[in-house]
């Protein structure tokens, strides 16, 4: 029985563009597992393939995007034999999503009201009445404010944290065993985030639910998750136990991050570590090591050859000069 | 809600006077004396001439001309025409049901067809059939509509024989008049076979009139459409796990369709603009054949009028598209 | 030094704008339907078989030279009065293509002049000026276009300078809302400072940067121009008859189109294609100028 624990299991999972200048790859090789009811944690910079491997487990890829992948179950179905159909009734019921700018994922001609018996509706069914009773106590447990008040409100009446919590009411409408939080407090206030931060960890608690929490910003992935992933140029270059990773970056890429974020014990100086240059072009990756072209440690073997993978004691990496030996 | 009526009023008003002073000064722009346009190329004696003149105020101060002739309008006074001596109001008013009816199946005609074409578009971006509807939506959009009506006349008419060329109706069948629109009036009184006969006689009519809002909405709703798949709430809608239709029609369609109101709403100006050419081609009895046999006869009373009555319309309009836009916009809705 | 270093990196505005303009497909078409359109009107009388107004005794409404009835002499065949239909359709050219650039001189002069006193003066001028644009706009064009011809009299010129007067609007707006933004920006501020008068600011200033929408107002004026000049001329208070003109000449042979549809078919089947060229050449320009307008 050692499947049924497993919440989702990703091998090799690659997503290409064509483009009229050739086919990109910003997701390569994407491997991971979840348990039920943890909290992973992926980081990395805008425009590392983040946010598409998420649509790919929810199955929302635009069309002309191509996915292959070795492995992809979720909860040991898997993923890729599904219909169009059973994949949208998994969507919502079993996997949820909420993203990134709350007020532009709320449609704005709908009241909150509706857009939230929509998702009861469609996975749970039950009488106007019900379905009705579920909302409000759903906007309640969200510590939303005078709930039955806010199913006739429109998104722009609410403060973005407020939709915030509408987004995630009608996640979680069917008790989903896996929520993807795609940035979900990038666009709010720093007190609005905390708050968002702490419902998410509530619910963790009370539901058993997995959360697969991706943002830019270690800081806040080091504070809520039980694993954390680091993602560059579509890859996964580190991964391990949060503490572990936090302690000691193995990866460079990793350290740059942890430096460059405000107030941080790694950082010593009176600046803010810049990391320079920026995300590869899709179009032109380049040799060996996607990061050699911005790390500080880059030798001529991360120009030549991309690096294996290597996993020892729960962790993993992909560098030819990881850093625990390197200091 | 009151409060944005009164100041939609407020911005109106002022245009309304100007219509009106644009109005007053046609007669006294074009060259010549007033009297003997106002009388007609006829003319008349000298008493008429001064009975005339008496009653078009010419011997007061502009101004004073001025007030006359809206506190006239205001009351349904337009003066009468110089070619019928009927007065303009009801001259017009008689002529309005069949370019009415013949508007408003153009409008049917471009919404109906123009929406789903503009959809199916935006779905099937950059296949063929997108390709298709924008090249014939970009063809459509300039065309010259005048000869659009001869080339169908000549298709579907001379050859074809499946249509009549000109007028409402087929003179044999005598409608009583409730409504003014043939196709209401012979369902009215139960009389199927004029009810055909008057959808023969509208069906080329409306294709002309309707092709170039046909076009505009095709387009529009292609794009609106292609603006709102692209939206997170679409995303959010799918994620959900709602069926694709109904993303489509609650999430993407609903939302994409408002920005089209106010198109719709500006296609009214170009349906009067068909009218004055297609009426003329078909000779339907309306208000745009009316006005180009007025200007050919030079029959003042019936330009001013005729200006005045269409210009106001066209205003409320464009008001009443407001409203409709802000009443089904929630985020105008509740902003105020 | 600034100013260098920016030359260096960024393109000429032109070539810039071209290889944006080159990249739509229905721009370039566009763009090759007005230089067809150019040229047959430059050269009309080089390229005309016969003098547009001669009349053929005897040779009346005969097909185009492939049919069976054609003659070789009439590679279009002839109208209702017997006058060669090509030389008539490529003078006919030259009649459209003046007209479009009288009626884009006229408004875009009067408009643009109208917009940059608003834009400038504000106040109680501005109320009045975009008050009558506001009317202007109200009525539908080619209503509002027979109304001037009744005060002007019907005639070529007049159908002209109606079509012209209803195209002001679209003008004066632009340029109104260019001066606004414009005259928030800093160095307008700043070459008031140095004493620039206020006309000098207009168009030394002002006027070049809102250029881009202007232009391409410019084409699609033109195009409208065309098509409302040739309503005018067919619904008979445009050109007079023995004018090669094209709505004129649809409005001629439509009595004899049962028997002749190509007297009909021809100058029509013109109007579509240089009204599409220009509105083509139109939205290119837009996509090539205004990057905002961009999807």
């Amino acid at each position: 029985m050692k499947k049924a624990q497993k919440l989702l299991e990703v091998q090799d999972l690659c997503v290409s563009f064509p483009t009229r200048k050739g086919t990109i790859h910003p997701v390569r090789h994407l491997s991971f597992e979840m348990k039920e009811g943890e909290i992973l944690g992926v980081v990395g910079e805008s425009g590392c393939g983040k946010s598409l491997a998420n649509l790919a487990l929810m199955g929302l890829l635009p069309d002309n995007a191509d996915l292959k992948a070795r492995t992809l179950r979720f909860r040991g179905r898997d993923l890729l034999s599904l219909s169009n159909t059973e994949r949208r009734k998994l969507r919502g019921k079993e996997m949820a999503m909420i993203f990134q700018d709350p007020m532009a994922a709320l449609n704005p001609c709908l009241t909150i009201g509706r857009q939230i018996d929509e998702a009861i509706a469609v996975h749970l069914g039950g009488s106007k009445k019900e379905r009705r009773e579920r909302a409000l106590e759903l906007l309640d447990q969200m510590g939303l404010p005078a709930p039955a008040k806010r199913l006739g409100s429109y998104p722009h009446e609410l403060s973005g944290g407020m939709c915030q919590r509408v987004m995630i009411a009608q996640a979680i409408a069917s008790r989903p065993g896996l929520l993807i939080a795609d940035e979900p407090t990038t666009a709010l206030d720093a007190t609005i985030q905390s708050q968002i931060l702490d419902l998410l960890l509530r619910l963790r608690e009370e539901r058993k639910m997995g959360i697969l929490f991706v943002s830019h910003d270690i800081g806040v992935v080091a504070n809520i998750s039980d694993r954390a992933q680091v993602m560059y140029a579509g890859e996964v270059v580190e991964s391990g136990v949060t503490d572990e990773i936090i302690k000691l970056p193995i990866h460079p890429y990793t350290e740059a991050l942890f430096k460059s974020l405000p107030g941080h014990q790694k950082q010593r100086q009176s600046t803010l570590y810049n990391l320079p240059g920026v995300v590869p072009n899709l179009l032109s990756r380049p040799t060996g090591c996607q990061f050699h072209p911005r790390c500080p440690h880059a030798g001529s073997l991360c120009e030549e050859r991309d690096p294996e993978r290597v996993e020892v004691l729960g962790l993993s990496y992909k560098c030819h000069l990881p850093l625990g030996e390197w200091t | 809600m009151g409060g944005f009526f009164l100041r939609q009023l407020s911005t109106a008003i002022p245009t309304l006077m100007g219509v009106s002073l644009l109005a007053f000064a046609l007669v006294r722009l074009v060259p010549g004396d007033p009297v003997l346009l106002m009388l007609g190329e006829r003319g008349g004696s000298e008493e008429q001439y001064a009975q005339m003149e008496k009653k078009l105020g010419l011997h007061l101060p502009l101004y004073r001309q001025y007030l006359g002739f809206i506190g006239n309008a205001a009351t349904g006074d337009l003066g009468k025409s110089t070619l019928t001596q009927r007065p303009v109001t009801e001259e017009f008013f008689s002529r309005f049901p069949a370019t009415l009816e013949l508007g408003l199946c153009a409008i049917l005609f471009a919404v109906f067809i123009g929406i789903p074409a503009g959809v199916v578009a935006a779905m099937k971006h950059h296949s063929a059939f997108d390709y298709t509807i924008m090249g014939l939506s970009l063809v459509g959009h300039s065309m010259p509509i005048f000869w659009w009506a001869l080339i169908l006349i000549i298709a579907f008419s001379v050859n074809l024989g499946l249509t009549p060329v000109s007028g409402r109706i087929h003179i044999l069948y005598d409608i009583p008049s409730v409504s003014g629109l043939f196709l209401v009036d012979t369902l009215l009184q139960g009389n199927i076979e004029a009810f055909f006969s008057a959808l023969r006689h509208l069906l080329l009519p409306t294709v002309v009139i309707g092709t170039i809002p046909l076009a505009v909405v095709a387009r529009m709703t292609r794009s609106s459409m292609l603006e709102v798949l692209h939206k997170d709430y679409v995303r959010t809608a799918r994620a959900k796990g709602l069926e694709e239709r109904n993303v489509l029609i609650f999430h993407a369609l609903r939302n994409a369709l408002i920005p089209l109101i106010t198109v719709i709403g500006l296609q009214f100006g170009s349906i009067i603009t068909g009218a004055i050419l297609t009426e003329t081609i078909f000779s339907w009895p309306g208000i745009g054949k009316w006005m180009v046999h007025s200007v050919e006869q030079r029959d003042y009373p019936v330009i001013q009028g005729g200006v005045l009555i269409i210009a106001s319309m066209v205003i409320f309009i464009n008001m009443a598209v407001d409203a409709i836009y802000a009443l089904v916009n929630p985020q105008m809705k509740r902003s105020r | 030094m600034e100013r260098d270093k920016a030359q260096e990196e960024i393109e000429h505005p032109f070539l810039e704008f071209w290889h944006s303009f080159k990249r739509g497909r229905g721009a370039c078409i566009g763009l090759a339907v007005v230089m067809i359109f150019i040229f047959l009107s430059l050269f009309a009388p080089l390229l005309a078989p016969h003098d547009p107004t001669e009349i053929f005794e005897g040779q009346l409404r005969l097909p185009p030279a492939p049919f069976a009835d054609g003659v070789a002499r009439f590679p279009l065949g002839t109208d209702s009065v017997g006058r060669d239909l090509l030389s008539r359709l490529l003078y006919g050219a030259r009649v459209s293509m003046g007209i479009g650039l009288l009626v884009v001189v006229f408004s875009a002069t009067v408009g643009t002049f109208l917009g940059l006193v608003a834009g400038h003066f504000g106040k109680g001028i501005e109320t009045i000026i975009m008050r009558l644009m506001d009317i202007i706009m109200a009525l539908p064009s080619v209503l509002l276009a027979i109304v001037v011809v009744s005060i002007l009299g019907p005639g070529l010129f007049n159908a002209t300078l109606a079509v012209s007067f209803i195209s002001i609007p679209a003008f004066t707006r632009l340029v109104r809302a260019g001066v606004l933004e414009e005259k928030k920006k800093q160095y307008v501020l700043a070459s008031a400072s140095f004493g620039a008068g206020p006309w000098r600011q207009m168009f030394s200033n002002i006027l070049p940067n809102c250029m881009a929408p202007l232009i391409v107002q410019a084409s699609l004026t033109f195009s409208n121009g065309i098509l409302d000049a040739a309503a005018l001329g067919f619904l008979g208070l445009g050109a007079r008859p023995p004018t090669a003109e094209w709505g004129t000449m649809l409005a001629s042979a439509r009595m004899f189109m049962e028997t002749s549809p190509w007297g009909t078919a021809l100058p029509g089947l013109c109007i579509l294609a240089v009204v599409l060229g220009f509105n083509l050449f139109g939205d290119g320009l837009r996509d090539a100028l205004d990057p905002r307008l961009k999807r």
